[in-house]
């Protein structure tokens, strides 16, 4: 997958900014941005783009949350593409063209099933995790499997996750640990059980207790019967000694009573009744002797009273009159005032009328009345008046303004301007903006042209083609795509060659020096004999006996020959030796048959070796020579076009930026025309817009360019807009004020029909209020009131009238009264010449001194009658006293002259007796334990009296042992029920299974724990194992390569060494010197993750879609030249795959640009 | 009309299995728990004024020897003396093995049955007839119900027995009998214990299995409690479900697919807790929890399982008034990204799929792993070695279940770089 393009619309810094990532067929991105230039945030933004914002993120300071966008457009390998923008959202978060929404999974072909932490961990390498893989590689000892695992994983935190693993692990058990939990609870089940056991309560414990329960029960039980028959008997013996004198005393009183038998018992009141009774009569006795005497004292009294005078029975008619007295006098002084009032109002009634009315008389003011009853009337139509003259006023006041105003519209509309058109004035505005700003638009124009000129140029630049091609790039003959693909395929097919035969080379070159070493090692163990050997020796031989026979036989001296060919000696002596050799070397044949043969094969298979070598040799050359042919082919090709043509596998890619050039160029073109274009509509409409002012403004004279000459056009139009609406505004406001002069004369007609309406109601309301015609509104209220005061003078004169009318009724009414009572008195001549006042008062006096005797008389004779009274009184009472006595001694049964006193005595007597009896019989009972009387005389008359008291000692000896027994007895089974009942109750063998249980729940999870972290350690350490079994020798060489760049050759390659029974990993020195990973400087071993991490890269790029691999700032520690070597092999790993590199390191930008072809590095600054 | 108490397998003083006391788990709220079920039937029996009451056998456990719990039987059973109340016992295989029901007096309201031959008894006042025997050993293989007598007669006719029927799953086979045999006997009800699952076998007869009147695991999950028998004119009018329990058990699965983060999870999790407490009539909750389906935030739980244990825990203290003890979480989200996919990748942690794939089962690989948990094996105590909660961590289920969380915790640690640090 490749991002083409990212497009940071709304996030962090970012606003609408695109980064163009399409360069190269997958290129090597160096993103700059210095401090504060959003480099972090446009790193954040990648992730967010391919797997979402997060719920809290840093970069939503400039756009909030629900705005924040990056969008991309990415390319799948097989070519497919998508365009999209990622918004924040759980879900929906794609967008596609037009804020359509994507499906949530429209994503996950180009993801290939990579998830974010696996893109951020292997797609991706930053400076911190750098150090980690190199401190890691050093705390692990340099082990080969972890390194290759976490470069080959991404995950730098291998060895800390293994340490973590064992810890956890650790934590919760230990083979012969007792604080681990899983050892602890272990312990704590042993003793739980244990617990539960010592808690359990067994059955015959129970019944034991049980049982012992019991008998304590039964023990009590008897021990409770013995102790209460002991007390019965005490009770029974105390019970004797109290009642036997009380017996005998009972016995003495009953006899008393039978002496007393014939004795009356009389009440217990009777001596008080009697004393009370013979008291009584004797106090009544001397009671009716005095008041005897006192009633003819005053009987006498009354007798001597005369009878009441007349004059008392009128004392309520002389009351009456006397109470009038006062009122009937200020009456008679009052009257001559009421009479001087009544003739003021009536004169004053008759003088406002003579004024309102002259026609009429004093006496005939009735009619008035009527006038009165129409004020309201009257008052509302004067009321009315007033309005009506009002409106007359306000209607003709609004005539005269709006005439007014109408003179001053026609003054303002003639001073107008006259009218113009500014149609065209207007088609040729909107003409002129039809294009908006077009000004702009050229601008924009010039620089984009601008802009793709210099683009085309670098273009050209790039390509390495001639500056003068600029224009002929069209007629440029190019080779073909298809003639560089054969090209290609030839290339490739020798280079396929090469590596073949460089490989066999290698294999040849090895099997060589095995074969040679084989041989070498079977010749210094001892040299093997050969079929050579042997004919060499039976050469030898048979010409030591050649020369020997000629010698013998023929006397030839032969010495000279035997030194040459057999060396110094006697021939003699040479010959046997010859022999024996020969002998020797044939055993030795023989004897070392398969060493012979051994050997044999070898060198057969070595000379083999070595003509393949000559074969391989001649096939290189021949190669060697078609290379040359294909690179003279390539170059004709290309000679139109370029002296130094590219390398044939970057001729597409060439061809590819070549077709862009020319789009580019045909872009350029296109530009400059449209400009042209641009430029002449403008100077068009510059002149169409001046015309159409100066047809309107015949004075102005505007100059400039088309925004002036816009703004000029623009301004005379809105002045003659201004001008139109004024005077439409005029001639509406004419057509207004002409309105309003008609309506307020219409208003003045219909008020002035009113008013004729009124004046006929009015004289109708009016009428009989003045002397002939109808008053005027204000006259006509006046005279309303001067009406009101004369009805009211009127009226108060009757009112005067009426009260002197009541008086003189009344002095005659108190003048007959006097009169009739004179008459009764018979005393008329008393009443005669006016003087009734002064009788009235003198017989008034004289009633007093009548009825103070009246009350004398009446008290005399009341206190007679209660005195008769009393007299009877006191004669009831002494009867009533002697009635009593004599029933008291009918009570007593006692004749008329006995003594009371004494039966009284004989009564008491008996009493006493009673009561004695009873007490002693009372006694007995409660001294008897409740048992009767009679069961106690009979208990008494059989008991043995003299053995009571010595039975009762023995009894007060025992019982106090038999309780105290018996109090043990109930404690022995208190104690026991106790214990039973503690028996009962909670089971603590239950709270010990169920802490059990618990326990064991805790103990299954802990287990489960250790047992997963135990695997996990486990299976991690076969899977790092594994993964290095499988991949360490492609990773090692291709790492290496990586490795001795970035070193700067000062590592040869990487390799593997065995320390301590496991691999470790080494860097070789070019002199071969191996140094173990772990003891590389810092700086080296951060460089070695890196080469592994990159190798690791690019063999996951080979399996399968690869992802872009993101860089933040690795290079910081890197030296210059280490620096640019690990740019150049970014450079070569951006062949694989897309490399974005984010750094805010200017030298890292510098050397990024100082890289020269192949690779395609593009710099984009934030 | 009268009313019956129909009752079984209370197990007395039988512990809880499974729960972990952790720092905020409700101990109190369920402690004694079959013997406060217990109570709770008592009451019912009582408020509800029933005639008699039935216990179709388990009174106890087997191997159960505290005598305390048997005295604590013979309480509640003096209580229902109290109100007249007569109880009617049948011994179950686990009473047959308990020493406790050999030496117990129990008041002369409880007639426990004969376990030598079938035995009927009157209860004269409502003209019913309660057959039964019990268990005289542990394990009893005979048809009991067989030779029960054939009704003949106009009462109301009961068959009191502990059986497993003709076979329920989890539960041993004793006393096999079949419906058909139970219909044949003309019996109005069959109160049948053994099983402690609920469950109305027949209407015609009335068979009926009132299932324990307390779960003590995550197996017995759902209400429990006893049968409450009503009978009018000489026919069952209504069987009614009464729940004694006080602590019920449940599993609660929670689907947290599309759950981008940690606390999404936690907040369905407790949302399915709250919901769940609230069905148990303010009772104590003892839950397992399964948590499963695709989550992004697979990987953050897989790095540290235990922490997300503990966080669950904690939830479970405050979602609900009622006491919620969390017996186990059981983790089995899916990561969004299939494995196959990560498999495919040409990187260390493809083949780190790859490997652990071709690897699985391989007898090398197994012995390292067996090798490596010899250790903690040996110092297991018996209990977890077999049974249903075993953790063998030699038992191959175990080391697969093992080799898979393993390779979960694995990967996301390896994914979530210091996570686990």
């Amino acid at each position: 997958m490749k991002i083409l393009e990212l497009r940071l619309a709304a996030f962090g810094p970012f606003t609408n900014r695109v980064l163009d990532l399409s360069g190269g067929s997958h290129g090597l991105h160096v993103i700059f941005g210095p401090n504060e230039a959003g480099k972090s945030s446009a790193l954040r933004a990648l992730q967010a783009l391919l797997y979402g914002i997060p719920g809290q993120t840093n970069d939503a300071f400039l756009h909030p949350y629900g705005e924040l966008r990056v969008g991309a457009r990415l390319r799948l390998s097989s070519g497919d593409e998508i365009e999209f923008f990622r918004r924040k959202a759980i879900k929906g978060s794609l967008l596609g063209p037009g804020d359509t929404r994507l499906d949530d999974h429209a994503l996950d072909r180009f993801l290939g099933g990579v998830g974010p932490e696996q893109f951020r961990m292997f797609w991706g390498i930053d400076y911190a995790r750098l150090l980690a893989g190199g401190r890691e590689i050093l705390e692990g000892h340099g082990d080969l499997g972890a390194t290759l695992f976490a470069a080959g994983s991404g995950a730098s935190h291998l060895g800390s996750l293994r340490k973590k693993l064992d810890e956890e692990a650790a934590v919760l058990f230990a083979p012969r640990g007792h604080n681990r939990a899983v050892n602890q609870a272990i312990g704590h089940l042993r003793d739980l059980r244990s617990a539960q056991r010592d808690a359990t309560l067994s059955a015959d414990e129970w019944v034991g207790q049980d049982r012992a329960a019991r008998d304590a029960d039964e023990r009590v039980a008897r021990l409770t019967k013995h102790e209460q028959e002991l007390s019965r008997e005490r009770s029974r013996l105390d019970r004797l000694k109290r009642v036997l004198p009380l017996l005998a005393e009972r016995e003495e009183m009953r006899r008393r009573l039978a002496d007393l038998a014939d004795v009356v018992l009389l009440a217990p009141d009777f001596p008080k009744r009697r004393q009370d009774a013979e008291t009584a009569l004797r106090t009544a006795q001397q009671h009716l002797e005095r008041a005897a005497g006192e009633l003819g004292e005053q009987e006498a009294i009354v007798a001597n009273l005369g009878a009441t005078p007349p004059l008392a029975a009128e004392t309520d008619a002389v009351n009456d009159l006397h109470k009038n007295l006062g009122s009937h006098r200020k009456a008679l002084s009052d009257r001559p005032r009421l009479v001087g009032q009544r003739s003021e109002q009536r004169a004053l009634a008759k003088r406002l009328l003579s004024e309102l009315r002259p026609d009429l008389d004093i006496e005939t003011t009735e009619s008035l009345r009527v006038l009165f009853g129409r004020r309201a009337r009257i008052q509302k139509l004067a009321a009315e008046r007033e309005r009506l003259d009002e409106r007359i006023e306000s209607a003709r006041r609004r005539c005269k303004g709006a005439q007014e105003q109408a003179g001053a519209l026609a003054r303002a509309a003639s001073s107008l301007p006259p009218e113009c058109d500014p149609e065209s004035l207007v088609a040729t505005i909107e003409e002129a903006r039809r294009r908006g700003d077009a000004e702009a638009e050229r601008e924009k124009l010039a620089q984009a042209a601008k802009r793709n000129a210099a683009q085309r140029d670098a273009a050209i630049e790039k390509l390495r083609l001639p500056a003068s091609l600029i224009d002929k790039l069209d007629e440029l003959r190019v080779p073909t795509a298809a003639a560089i693909v054969r090209f290609e395929h030839t290339a490739q097919e020798l280079d396929d060659e090469a590596r073949t035969a460089k490989t066999e080379h290698q294999r040849l070159a090895k099997t060589m020096r095995e074969l040679d070493a084989k041989i070498e090692t079977l010749r210094t163990k001892k040299a093997v004999p050969t079929e050579e050997d042997l004919v060499a020796a039976r050469t030898r031989r048979d010409d030591a006996f050649g020369l020997l026979r000629d010698q013998l036989e023929k006397g030839r001296d032969v010495a000279a020959e035997a030194c040459e060919l057999l060396g110094k000696g006697k021939l003699i002596d040479l010959y046997p030796s010859a022999v024996k050799a020969a002998d020797e070397v044939a055993d030795r044949l023989r004897s070392e048959a398969d060493r012979v043969a051994e050997l044999a094969q070898y060198l057969e298979e070595r000379a083999r070796l070595v003509t393949e070598m000559e074969e391989a040799d001649a096939g290189s050359r021949r190669r060697h020579k078609a290379v040359e042919e294909l690179d003279a082919t390539w170059r004709d090709a290309w000679k139109p076009v370029l002296a130094i043509p590219p390398q044939i596998h970057e001729a597409r890619a060439w061809c590819e930026d070549f077709g862009r050039l020319r789009e580019r160029s045909g872009v350029v073109v296109e530009a400059r025309q449209e400009q042209q274009e641009l430029d002449t509509w403008i100077e068009k409409q510059i002149k169409s817009l001046r015309v159409a002012i100066t047809a309107l403004a015949p004075t102005t004279h505007p100059v400039g360019g088309l925004p002036m000459m816009l703004a000029a056009a623009e301004k005379l139009r809105q002045r003659i807009e201004k001008e139109e609406r004024a005077r439409v505004e005029l001639v509406r406001k004419t057509r207004d004020t002409e309105q309003a002069i008609c309506d307020a004369e219409a208003d003045v007609r219909g008020a002035e029909a009113d008013v004729e309406a009124w004046q006929s109601k009015w004289s109708e309301a009016t009428r009989g209020l003045s002397h002939g015609h109808a008053p005027p509104p204000d006259d006509a209220l006046v005279a309303l009131e001067g009406v009101e005061r004369i009805l009211r003078a009127l009226e108060e004169a009757t009112g005067y009238q009426t009260r002197i009318s009541g008086i003189d009724r009344d002095a005659e009414s108190f003048s007959a009264d006097v009169r009739a009572l004179a008459q009764r008195l018979g005393n008329m001549a008393a009443t005669e010449g006016g003087s009734e006042d002064a009788w009235v008062e003198g017989l008034h006096k004289r009633l007093a001194a009548v009825l103070q005797e009246e009350e004398s008389r009446r008290q005399g004779i009341v206190r007679l009658e209660r005195l008769r009274a009393a007299v009877a009184g006191d004669k009831d009472a002494v009867a009533a006293a002697s009635l009593t006595l004599s029933a008291l001694r009918e009570e007593a049964r006692f004749g008329a002259d006995g003594d009371l006193v004494v039966a009284e005595q004989r009564s008491a007597d008996r009493r006493t007796c009673q009561s004695e009896l009873t007490r002693i019989e009372k006694e007995l009972v409660r001294g008897g334990d409740g048992a009767s009387i009679a069961d106690l005389e009979t208990e008494a008359a059989s008991a043995d009296k003299d053995a009571t008291d010595v039975r009762l000692g023995q009894i007060g000896e025992e019982l106090p042992e038999v309780e105290k027994t018996l109090s043990e007895a109930r404690d022995a089974r208190a104690g026991a029920q106790a214990e039973l009942r503690r028996l009962h109750g909670p089971s603590a063998a239950s709270e010990k299974a169920e802490e059990f249980q618990a326990t064991l729940a805790r103990l299954r999870d802990d287990v489960v724990r250790y047992s997963r972290l135990r695997v996990a350690a486990t299976l991690l350490a076969r899977r790092i194992d594994d993964y290095r079994r499988k991949n360490q020798a492609p990773l090692l060489l291709r790492a290496g390569a990586l490795f001795r760049e970035v070193t700067l050759r000062s590592f040869e390659r990487l390799d593997a060494d065995v320390e301590e029974d496991r691999p470790i990993l080494v860097g070789v020195r070019p002199d071969g010197t191996r140094v173990p990973s772990y003891g590389m400087s810092e700086g080296t071993r951060d460089q070695l993750f890196f080469a592994l991490r990159l190798a690791a890269v690019e063999a996951s790029c080979a399996g399968g879609e690869p992802m872009p691999f993101v860089v933040d700032d690795v290079l910081v520690q890197f030296d210059d030249d280490r620096g640019a070597a690990a740019l150049r092999v970014l450079a070569d790993v951006a062949s694989h795959t897309q490399v974005v590199l984010f750094t805010h390191h200017r030298h890292v930008r510098v050397g990024a640009e100082a890289l020269t072809a192949p690779a395609v590095v593009v710099v984009h600054e934030l | 009309m009268f009313r019956f108490l129909h009752a079984a397998d209370v197990h007395l003083d039988s512990p809880l299995i499974g729960l972990d006391r952790y720092e905020s788990a409700p101990v109190d709220a369920v402690r004694g728990a079959t013997r406060r079920a217990f109570e709770r039937l008592v009451r019912v029996a009582i408020d509800e004024e029933v005639a008699f009451v039935l216990l179709a056998g388990d009174i106890y456990d087997g191997d159960w020897k505290d005598y305390r719990t048997g005295l604590f039987f013979v309480e509640q059973m003096a209580k229902l003396r109290e109100a007249s109340i007569r109880v009617f016992v049948v011994a179950g295989n686990h009473d047959a093995a308990s020493q406790l029901t050999r030496n117990l007096r129990p008041p002369d309201n409880v007639h426990f049955f004969s376990t030598k031959k079938p035995e009927t008894r009157l209860v004269e006042a409502f003209d019913v007839a309660i057959h039964g025997q019990g268990f005289a050993s542990r394990a009893v293989t005979e048809d009991l119900a067989a030779a029960y007598p054939v009704a003949d007669s106009g009462l109301f006719h009961i068959g009191l027995l502990h059986t497993s029927l003709d076979g329920r799953e989890g539960h041993a086979t004793y006393a096999p009998t079949s419906p058909q045999v139970l219909a044949q006997k003309g019996y109005q009800y069959w109160a049948l214990g053994h099983v402690h699952k609920r469950e109305v076998v027949s209407r015609d007869p009335w068979i009926v299995f009132p299932g324990n009147v307390q779960g003590r695991h995550a197996r017995e999950v759902g209400p429990k409690g006893c049968a409450l028998v009503t009978v009018e004119n000489g026919a069952v009018a209504g069987v009614e479900e009464r729940h004694v329990d006080v602590l019920r058990w449940s599993v609660c699965r929670v689907d947290v697919d599309g759950a981008t983060t940690t606390s999404h999870v936690l907040d369905r999790v407790a949302r399915s807790l709250t919901a769940e407490a609230d069905r148990t009539d303010g009772r104590a909750l003892a839950v397992r929890v399964e948590v499963t389906g695709p989550a992004a935030c697979h990987d953050e739980i897989a790095a540290n399982p235990d922490h997300w244990v503990q966080e669950i825990r904690a939830l479970a203290a405050g979602v609900s008034s009622a006491d919620v003890w969390i017996e186990k979480v059981r983790f089995a989200t899916d990561r969004p990204i299939d494995l196959a996919a990560l498999a495919a990748r040409d990187d260390a942690v493809g083949s780190f799929l790859r490997e652990f794939a071709a690897a699985a089962g391989s007898p090398e690989e197994t012995a390292a792993l067996r090798d490596a948990l010899a250790d903690v094996r040996g110092a297991l105590p018996s209990e977890l070695l077999a049974g249903d909660d075993a953790v063998d961590p030699h038992a191959p289920e175990i080391l697969a279940r093992l080799v898979s969380e393993a390779r979960e915790l694995l990967l996301a640690r390896i994914a979530r770089e210091g996570a686990a640090r």
